[in-house]
This record gives structure tokens, sequence and C-alpha cells, in this order.
């Protein structure tokens, strides 16, 4: 369209909020002077009869012409096109999301700043704004995929950089719905284009001040994929891609054909990268999934998470506890359903359950306050957790120490899972990633050995001189360097071997060992806080929690707001 | 026909089901040991047993094929 340098600068300086008085002038003035015809797709003042304002009733027209304009979107066909591969518009997604008429949008009337696409780029392809849910207030940000793929331009870029800044501010949640192929071309070619539209140094500096939530449905690819790098919490609904670029771009880039579902679907994220918090089955699942999450969340990183009604018939349920553990400690159960009795109205909500399943992170409430849950989960590798274990550990403490949430560790680990495949993903690094988090965290922790705790992962599950505030055992913990039966091995092998009836030495040894290992030597000696009854679990954690809340009830020192949300 | 892979490194303990037994999801199919724990392996879906590629003792790799089923 031939714009002039000055040009532009006059687009950036363009206040759409001014009202009819604005003194902006387009280019056309520079072409066509007063004789310019009428021209609908140009949105400055000169789409008036001549230079005329209008009468304030006319405005009001005007203005309710262009936000029915905006709320059409990319045009029938191509929401047409969006249903019919069974998906919801941008605009349906909030109102799914937020509570009923909830919804306060701010930057509708906004379009692209390049000449000639204004009509074609309702909202710029973003809609923002604020609403409720759960009556607590949000800010949301949804690209638009039915404007040009939704893919971004400079002006929807600026919209979400500002409405995110403002969530900081104020101190609400922040939810992006992402579905977009990237940045938009033209706006980001050529040196002024990628020049204005970097993805800019704050976006970096999240510091965790608010809950973040990123939803990926259908492509995703630049934007909504560096938005749910950057989140707290990510939901990807299932048949989507999450990567960087689309296959499109790799053929041509790489020559590499690949599907979306291998380069980016669900399953890679949820059980190799996990990069993804949950998977949903569609968009009505995803929405409930945030709305979950967030019920546990605070609104900002200043706030202590809310309060709810505990559980009254927690109590009449701990008995069960005597029967999820098996007598021989080389079986597994499911930790999970341990878990549920412990926690209120049994409901307990997984973080990342597919990544290295022998950890369980998850969210849930006891006493009606929200609490973090790292528990080993037997029945699923041993519950020996490997490096992506360590990744998905590390990265719930963070979650958790920077939203005021106190730790509950449940130990039931035979060791890490060592190996060939574990030290080529970085063992060691991982291990002490997790260790250097846990050092850094000033939320409350309560740690209970429930079976086994052996070697370096006691340490990581917050074992003694851990920095817990309570440290628990079961009466039928098993807490040393090594499982009898290895150490046996390693301490009597020769002597074993070399004796008349080897069979029952090692018997011997291995007994004498499995007694060294009972918690009574470490409680005797005051290196853990006490061994509890099973059955007084649930009642010991609130008894501790309050003690451990102490005067500052619990609010974090946030060492850990900085750390990295991806790694 | 469905795969029953090997989720780690480890030794077989038991095999827990016969050849043509009819299995659906969570059934436990064998009994695996790794880190001194008995870790069951069960079916992903629903099936029948066709083959049975390994026996108690087998010291097994990630990935490897355990079971397939029809």
């Amino acid at each position: 369209m031939g714009l002039l340098r000055t040009d532009y600068a006059k687009l950036f300086l363009y206040d759409p909020y001014a009202g009819p008085r604005a003194t902006w002038q387009c280019s056309h003035d520079d072409r066509v002077g007063d004789n310019f015809p009428q021209n609908e797709n140009c949105a400055c003042n000169y789409n008036r009869t001549g230079n005329e304002l209008m009468g304030i009733r006319d405005d009001i027209e005007e203005l309710q012409r262009r936000k029915e304009k905006t709320l059409k979107m990319g045009g029938e066909q191509k929401i047409e096109l969006q249903h019919s591969r069974g998906q919801l518009t941008a605009r349906e997604r909030i109102d799914q999301l937020l509570d009923p008429d909830s919804f306060f949008e701010v930057g509708a009337l906004a379009h692209s700043d390049v000449p000639g696409m204004e009509e074609r780029t309702p909202a710029d392809g973003k809609i923002d704004g604020y609403g409720t849910i759960d009556n607590r207030p949000v800010a949301v940000c949804a690209n638009d995929v039915t404007v040009l793929a939704g893919a971004g331009g400079r002006v929807g870029h600026k919209k979400a950089a500002e409405i995110l800044a403002k969530a900081m501010e104020k101190g609400f949640p922040y939810i992006n719905l992402g579905e977009a192929g990237g940045a938009r071309i033209p706006d980001i070619q050529g040196s002024d284009g990628m020049s204005s539209m970097t993805i800019g140094i704050k976006s970096g500096r999240r510091f965790r001040k608010i809950p973040m939530v990123a939803t990926l449905a259908g492509d995703c690819f630049g934007d909504p994929s560096w938005m749910a790098a950057l989140a707290d919490f990510v939901v990807q609904i299932k048949g989507s891609c999450f990567a960087v670029s689309g296959p499109r771009v790799l053929e041509i880039a790489t020559n590499e054909k690949v599907s979306n579902e291998e380069l980016g679907g669900w399953k890679l994220h949820a059980n190799v990268t996990g990069q993804i918090d949950q998977a949903a089955e569609d968009e009505a699942d995803c929405f409930r999934i945030v709305k979950e999450f967030l019920s546990y969340m605070p609104s900002n990183a200043n706030e202590l998470p809310p309060v709810i009604e505990g559980d009254p018939g927690a109590a009449s349920r701990q008995e069960r506890l005597l029967d999820l553990i098996p007598e021989r400690s080389n079986q597994s159960y499911d930790m999970t359903l341990v878990l549920k009795t412990l926690v209120d109205n049994e409901t307990i909500f997984q973080l990342k359950p597919d990544y290295d399943p022998s950890v369980i992170t998850c969210l849930a409430r006891i006493d009606g306050q929200t609490v973090g849950i790292i528990a080993n989960q037997p029945s699923r590798f041993a519950g020996a957790m490997g490096p992506d274990g360590c990744d998905k550990c590390t990265s719930f403490i963070c979650l958790c120490d920077s939203f005021n949430i106190p730790l509950l560790f449940l130990h039931d680990i035979p060791g890490f899972f060592v190996g060939k495949e574990a030290e080529r993903k970085k063992m060691p690094g991982k291990i002490i990633n997790f260790i250097q988090a846990l050092s850094s965290v000033t939320v409350p922790k309560v740690s209970i050995v429930i079976r086994k705790s052996y070697g370096m992962a006691n340490c990581n599950m917050c074992g003694a001189n851990m920095g817990a505030d309570f440290l628990y055992a079961w009466p039928g913990a098993d807490i040393s360097f090594m499982g009898p039966e290895v150490a046996t091995n390693v301490v009597f092998g020769a002597k074993i071997m070399a004796a008349e009836n080897p069979e029952e030495m090692r018997a011997k040894a291995i007994e004498e060992l499995k007694l060294g290992s009972a918690p009574w030597r470490a409680v005797g000696l005051g290196l853990i806080d006490d061994v509890i009854n099973p059955l007084a679990t649930r009642d010991i954690i609130i008894k501790s929690l309050v003690v451990a809340r102490g005067r500052n009830s619990g609010m974090s020192e946030r060492l850990l707001a900085s750390w990295p949300t991806t790694f | 026909m469905k795969e029953i892979l090997c989720p780690m490194p480890g030794k077989i303990l038991e095999i827990t089901v016969q050849l043509n037994d009819r299995v659906i999801s969570d059934t436990q199919v064998m009994i695996h040991e790794a880190m001194k724990m008995e870790n069951p392996i069960v079916a992903g879906c629903e099936g029948i047993v066709r083959e049975i590629l390994v026996g108690p003792g087998d010291a097994v790799e990630t990935g490897q094929l355990l079971v397939t089923l029809d």
C-alpha cells in the first residue's frame, strides 16, 4: 500500500478511544484531499461526509454498527468451518469459560494497522477482557481463528501484552485460550515488523505473580505455544497440536514429513515432554479442568488460596488405610486410594498424571484448605521416579511455593529408577535441581514416610534435615540407604558365599538390616518428629499445618517465583 | 493385533494369563520385578492372548514385546 515510515508513526499514535474528534489523519489526505471518495473500509474520520462530524446519536449508531461487526468475527463462513471441525469460536469459548454474562471486553474495536486490512481483522484476531469464574475476577485472551487463521498481528499482539500486564498489576488469574498458527505475515515480516513484534522483555518476567493458565485447541504454533510454555497450568484438548511450527513449515524448512499428532499431539506432551498438565476430551472438559484448577489457587501471590468448608465425613473413612497397604513390602498398591482417604471429599486434582506416573503431584484440600501433595506411586514403575519425575516435582514445588500452598510429602519409594536411560537424561542434575527447589521452599511442609524411603530419594522426598516443619513415619516405615536385600549382597556378599550355609546366613543378614531400617532408631534419636498411627494421619496433618503456618499464616517468601516454567 | 510392551527394565517373575485367555483393560498379564518391587504388567485394552513372548526369570528391557493380543 506504499505507506511512508512517517505514516506508520502516526498509526501508532492513533488512539481508538479518543472519539470522533481525534485529529489523527490517515494516508488518504496525502493522496486525494477533499475529493477522496467514501471508503467504508477506512477506520479514519474521513469515512464521514466531507469533514463534518455528526451528532452524538449518529455517533452512537456508528459505534453500535462497529460493535456488531466485531462480534461477527471473521464472518459466517469461517465460523461454520470452525463449527464443522467440532470446535467453538473464541467468543463461544469465553462464554463457556466465564460465569454467565460476566464478560467485559476491551479492545473490541481494534483492527489491523496494515492499510486495507481494517475490515478483515475484527478485534485484530484477539478477543480480550475480564470476567469472573465462580465469582472471582479473571482476565482472558482468546485467539480468534476465524480472523486470518488466528495469526497474530501487531495490534492484537499489543492488546494481549497489555491485558496480561494489567492482570499482573491488578492481581487476577490470566487465561490464554490458544488456537493460532503463529504471527501474521506481513505484520511481523521485515526489520520493522520483527522489531515491533518481539515477544517483549516483560513476558519473561512473570515471577508467578498471578496464576497463568493456557489452553490449547486446534493448531497451536508460535504464540499459543509460547504462552503455554510460560503458563503455570496447561490443558491440551485431544486432537490439537502444540508445537513451535506446523508440519507445512517443517516440510519446507527441513523436509521433515510429520503428522500433527506426532509433532505435538496430547500423548506426546502428556507422556513424554510433560509440557501439559492435563489433556481434555473436548472443549467443555477443558473449561471444567481450568475452573477446577483455579478453585485451588489464590487470585494472586499476595493472597492465600481460598478456604472452603471441610469434610466432616473424612474421619469415618480413615479405617480404610489399614487395608490399603499390602503386608509384603515388595507388593505394589495404588497410592491414589491412600490420598483420597486422607483428603477432603476424596478428591485429588493431579497435574501431569501420565508424565512419569511413578510420582503423583496433585492439589487437594485438607480441612477446607488447599495443599499440594507429592506422593510416590508404587503401582507405576515400582514407585521409583526417574529424571522426568524429578522435573515434575521441581515444577510442582515452584507452583505451590509461589502461590502459598503448603506441601505434603508421602514417601513410598525404593530409590530413584537409575540406569542407562536415566543417566542420558541427566539424572544427577535432575535430582539436584529438585533438591535446590526443595531447599528454597518457604511454605509449610509436612513429610510422612508411609512405607519405603531409601537413599537419595529419601532426601528428595523431604526426609530428615531437609526442611520439613514436621517429619513423621508410620510404624511399618522402612528407612535406609538401600533395601535390605541389595545391602546384604553389597556388605556380606563374599562372606555369605564362603559360609557353610549361605542361604541361612543371607536370611539372617537381611533380617538384621530390616530391624535397623524400622523407624524406631531414628525417632529414638530425635531425627524424625514422631511415629504416628496411620489412622491419625489426617488429624496430625491438620494440626501440623496450623503450627507450620505460624505467624505469617503460611505466606511464602517466594524464592522460587522466578524459576523457569519449563526446563 | 495389539501389543503389550515392557514399561521398564527388570525381570519377569510370573505369567498370570494363558494363551487364548480373554483380557480386558487393566487385567494383570504378568508380574515383573524391578527395584526389588513386584510390578504388575496389565493389558491396556480388551483382547485375546495370542502370543506370550517371555517366561519367568527372563530379563527384559523397556519397550520389549511381552504379549500380543487379538
